[in-house]
């Protein structure tokens, strides 16, 4: 669902401290809508039955990693225009380039500040609208 | 801060709380996938440690644990190439790589130590560490205009800063508004219906239970004596004040007199283990030194001097109690506590370490709370043990001999380190003459008064012994001879000021004083002749003044 502005995004890692501090700073700090999955696997059917604007992704996961649940969410055509955005631990610009020639439209770093993230998100979620 | 905010800032603290609670178990798991690795040689612990690190590293900072962030970062760049390659890091990386896990399980207990003081306010443990130029500050309640300013003036020439207030009304509010570090309390007040013990008493029992409290009186009785004790008192000092006893108790109150910290030399072959257990010792400020291998541990005692030796019972060669045995053998070590840390439950090991020559048992796993308590009982009771032999029983300052062997220590060090070295020859003027007018007691108290106010403001790495009868001796490390000559000659004016009191009769007094410089004098025997021919000098110049001896080879 591509609205004009950002209101609901998808979270997803593994890690339970890293849900939580999402959460907490994307819909208490961002005051976005957020639903989070913690695994690749489990991705797609959250993607398709909450019609998120935004899909966030952490890249280093067992069992599915980010770009491979990429991936299988750009070839379902329901949700392939969903712009997606990795996190990842601090990247290189040629990384960031080799992640965005996968599909994605931006790559944000961990650890990052939960003040901070949402703000990081919005200006993401613009330069793709806009761009 | 707006009401939204402060909603956040709580919420984001909660979620802190809950990570911090999770940190110590995954600090155990990183330690145990090293162990694994290390002495397991199971290549998969390493890719497992990898994996938490970089967990840790992506999610401490978030959660406002920067430096556990970094650290955890740092040991992920020592494994990644490892990982890159399917390598196995070697010696020096595993070296890399285990200092940092060091760090990493420092700052976390730490932080798990800080969080929970934070919740109750303890009292620091005496680990022998104090601030050395902090000057206490005192609360004097006293309606005597007289008597309060002289106090003062007393209290302030021996580094303390006095508030006086003049009726037991003003206490409760002056009590509240600045933190003291004692009361000094008259007990009667005739002008008002509170006395001072009331006025005390006032202030609650979480107050007055928790400072000092000095009682002034000219009542000798045991009703006063009961009402002062009743009322939070732990000390009662009679009129005409002795200054002595006032100031001796204050500096017992307060523990106003620097200390070296206690140093604790822990004897282990397991290095997580040893670390773990040495970095509790040192978050309450003790000096820990660490012997991983047994063939070491003489040499280790010789040169660091702990006050306190924690052992693991099983040892590699010998084992812990065979260890304390050998130990023993040396004199002087003879007295030295040797705790053992040990997983052994069974009573009978556990007496036959004792009767070994042990001083004590703590089981592994150990409680940081208890090591630190039993820590600091044994090593403070060595020290006071070691200060009977090595100290003057009337002044408390060094004794003739251990000034001498200070000042080879001292010589030493400043030959290794390139620096001068300033020593001190000073002796009380008129002092015969003081113990003839006014009695030896008084002449005691004279010295007593010296060596107090030498140690109250000379520097804590500075050595001050009591030579002969009225002669004491100073030593300066790192110090010229223009620093040291102005220190001594401020020290004497400031001296020569101090009004002392005996009874009914007060008197001042001054001394004079030679002082030697290192590299001018080589050695320590050059050292002390050229100062005490300077002292004779001076002396004979009139006393009341500090006197250099020229440089030999100019």
């Amino acid at each position: 669902m591509n609205s004009a502005s950002l209101k609901r995004i998808l979270y997803v890692d593994d890690e339970r401290d890293i849900l939580d501090i999402v959460d907490f700073s994307l819909s208490q700090v961002g005051e976005y809508q957020v639903q989070l999955c913690c695994s690749g696997r489990e991705a797609l059917n959250l993607a398709l039955e909450y019609r998120p604007d935004l899909i966030l992704l952490d890249v280093m996961m067992p069992d599915m990693d980010g770009p491979e649940t990429l991936k299988v969410l750009q070839s379902h055509p329901e949700i392939s225009q969903c712009p997606i955005v990795f996190i990842t631990a601090k990247v290189q610009k040629d990384e960031v380039e080799a992640y965005k020639r996968l599909g994605a439209v931006g790559v944000i770093s961990k650890p990052f500040d939960p003040m901070l993230l949402p703000q990081q998100v919005e200006d993401i979620w613009n330069q793709w609208h806009d761009g | 801060m707006t009401d939204k905010r402060s909603q956040l800032a709580e919420r984001l603290e909660k979620l802190r709380q809950s990570y911090m609670q999770n940190l110590p178990g995954r600090l155990e798991e990183l330690l145990l996938c090293w162990q694994h690795f290390q002495y397991g040689h199971d290549p998969l612990a390493l890719k497992q440690l990898y994996g938490i690190a970089h967990s840790l590293a992506g999610s401490a900072p978030s959660f406002g644990f920067i430096e556990i962030g970094s650290l955890a970062r740092d040991i992920e760049s020592l494994i990644r190439p490892f990982q890159d390659t399917h390598t196995l890091p070697q010696q020096d990386a595993r070296y890399q790589i285990l200092e940092k896990l060091k760090l990493l399980q420092r700052q976390v207990i730490q932080m798990s130590e800080a969080d929970s003081k934070a919740e109750v306010d303890l009292l620091p443990f005496d680990s022998g560490m104090q601030s050395a130029h902090y000057s206490p500050l005192i609360c004097l309640l006293e309606d005597d205009v007289e008597l309060a300013q002289k106090l003062a003036l007393q209290l302030e020439a021996f580094n303390y800063r006095v508030h006086t207030i003049f009726s037991p009304d003003e206490l409760k509010t002056t009590v509240t508004q600045q933190k003291f570090d004692a009361l000094l309390v008259d007990i009667h007040f005739p002008l008002n219906q509170m006395n001072g013990p009331d006025a005390v008493l006032s202030l609650g029992e979480e107050v007055y239970q928790s400072i000092p409290i000095v009682y002034i009186s000219e009542h000798d009785d045991i009703d006063s004596r009961l009402k002062a004790l009743r009322a939070g008192g732990n000390a009662y000092v009679t009129k005409p004040i002795d200054q002595e006893e006032l100031i001796s108790w204050l500096d017992m109150l307060i523990h106003t007199l620097p200390e070296e910290a206690y140093r604790v030399l822990v004897v282990d072959d397991d290095e997580i283990f040893a670390y773990t257990t040495g970095s509790i010792l040192e978050a309450r400020h003790m000096k820990v030194e660490y012997c991983l291998d047994v063939n070491d541990v003489l040499n280790r005692l010789r040169s660091f001097a702990p006050d306190l030796v924690l052992m693991d019972i099983h040892m590699p060669v010998c084992m812990g109690s065979e260890l304390t045995a050998i130990i023993r053998q040396l004199s002087a070590f003879v007295t030295l506590p040797i705790i053992y840390l040990s997983s052994e439950v069974s009573a009978d090991r556990q007496l036959e370490a004792l009767l070994k020559g042990g001083d004590g048992f703590l089981l592994k796993p150990v409680v940081p709370d208890n090591l630190v308590r039993v820590a600091t009982y044994q090593a403070k009771r060595y020290r006071q043990l070691c200060d009977l032999v090595v100290k003057d029983g009337l002044t408390g300052l060094l004794n003739h001999r251990r000034i001498k062997e200070q000042l080879d220590i001292e010589l030493e060090r400043a030959k290794r380190e390139g620096h001068e070295l300033s020593f001190a020859m000073l002796d009380m003027d008129h002092f015969k003459h003081v113990n003839d007018t006014y009695g030896h007691a008084v002449g005691d108290q004279a010295l007593r008064t010296l060596a107090r106010f030498l140690k109250q403001h000379l520097r804590c790495t500075d050595h001050i012994g009591r030579y002969g009868g009225e002669e004491f001796v100073v030593i300066l490390p790192a110090t010229s001879a223009d620093e040291a000559m102005s220190i001594l000659q401020r020290l004497s004016q400031h001296f020569s000021a101090l009004v002392l009191q005996a009874k009914e009769c007060s008197f001042q007094l001054t001394f004079s004083g030679g002082v030697a410089v290192y590299p001018q004098f080589n050695t320590a025997d050059q050292l002390i002749h050229a100062a005490d021919t300077v002292l004779y000098e001076a002396k004979s110049q009139g006393r009341n003044r500090v006197i250099l001896a020229e440089n030999p080879n100019p």
